[in-house]
């Protein structure tokens, strides 16, 4: 029986979105095989990490791959691992649900916002978020769920959202193993032979992958709460690597050597502030409702 | 006339898919006088949804802003989602005068 050791690195955050990739590769490499995620050196956790777990359990469980899980040394770690465990285990019953404390993890299935709600209530419950705060992040993650479900032909997607110590930055994680956003852009407009121009027009001018109908607005939205909230907009799709920091002002657009046939995309939100309210704001042209 | 749109839709009053069912099915009594639009006290939140529905009543069903404003009412829409309505539809007719 093949097997494939996949050691998770100390600090399992964003910016080591490669070694996640690399996992989803070696794992859709594998059939009929035994996939060990080695989570023993990570230090802490983070939304990033729970996500692709509940992805990579859920991807070896569709391969016939035997699964297994080696928890982390570090006990805080270890402890918040345990409820990814009872995935592996088969303890879920087919579901991905995780309600923790500080952080919620779902597999999502269909366009169901109340989905959403429920995680941010559920947050809400031991994290102050203003009531301008949320209104922002329903309008950016509810485009972001269309646009996973819609787009990927995948028609589920893994989401992870939560606050780690005491940082006031919310992290939210959305995964799916679909055709990708740069595949997606190429079915209308097949010019675009490069992931990171597909992915650089889709932000700048508002592409839409919809033959024949309009779209394109909802990360139009997104971009400008994040940009007034001082967040993080990280997207990763095929070969594309986009990293905008807006609290920063540093705006990547790179290439990876490898592509990732799904769409990973994060963003971390400013509990602190808010962002539609502002842009609705500047922006009023008017009521007619 | 209403159209009870988590009864169109389901669960699902995000989509764009959702937005056209529940546009298609305006046009198609648009000779009432009045159409109330209802939500069942959901959230919306959708740029997508609401551009679908509504905005492009202008561009892809003919109407004007003035006869849409006039014609359909949002009696249950929460506050929040009134605000983003407005400002996707005013984006809209933006365009269209453009």
């Amino acid at each position: 029986m093949h097997s494939e050791r996949i050691e998770f690195p100390r600090q399992p955050t964003i910016a080591y979105i490669d070694s996640f990739l690399k996992a989803v590769r070696r794992v859709l490499d594998l059939s009929e095989g035994e996939v060990v995620l080695d989570l023993s050196r990570i230090c802490e956790v983070s939304s990033v990490l729970v996500c692709f777990l509940c992805g990579l359990v859920d991807l070896s469980q569709s391969k016939k791959n035997r699964i297994s899980l080696v928890l982390p040394r570090n006990k805080s770690a270890s402890k918040a691992i345990l409820a990814v465990q009872k995935l592996v285990k088969g303890e879920d019953g087919g579901q991905i649900r995780i309600a923790e404390r500080t952080w919620q993890a779902r597999k999502i299935t269909g366009n169901n916002s109340a989905v959403l709600e429920e995680i941010l209530d559920l947050i809400g419950e031991n994290l102050r978020i203003s009531g301008e705060a949320r209104d922002s992040l329903i309008v950016v993650l509810t485009e972001l769920l269309t646009n996973a479900i819609d787009h990927s032909g995948e028609k589920s997607c893994y989401v992870c959202a939560g606050a780690w110590g005491r940082s006031r930055m919310l992290h939210f994680t959305l995964l799916d193993f679909g055709m990708g956003i740069p595949q997606k852009i190429r079915t209308r407009y097949p010019q675009y032979e490069d992931d990171v121009d597909a992915l650089r027009d889709l932000l700048k001018k508002g592409l839409t992958t919809r033959v024949g109908l309009e779209g394109g607005r909802g990360y139009r939205y997104i971009q400008e709460i994040l940009r007034r909230n001082k967040g993080r907009l990280h997207i990763f799709s095929g070969r594309a690597k986009v990293v905008l920091k807006y609290d920063k002002g540093e705006y990547n657009y790179r290439r990876a050597r490898k592509a990732f046939t799904g769409t990973c995309v994060d963003i971390q939100f400013n509990l602190d502030a808010a962002g539609l309210d502002a842009y609705v704001a500047e922006d009023k042209k008017g009521d007619y409702f | 006339m209403v159209i009870d749109v988590v009864q169109v839709c389901g669960e699902d009053i995000i989509s764009r898919d959702s937005g056209r069912k529940v546009r298609d099915l305006i046009l198609s009594c648009w000779d009432e006088p009045s159409i109330d639009v209802i939500f069942g006290g959901r959230r919306v939140g959708s740029v997508s949804f609401f551009d679908e529905a509504i905005g492009l009543l202008m561009k892809r069903g003919k109407k004007s802003a003035e006869e849409i404003g006039s014609k359909l009412k949002f009696p249950d829409l929460k506050p929040e989602d009134r605000r983003l309505l407005n400002h996707v539809f005013s984006a809209r007719v933006q365009e269209i005068k453009a």
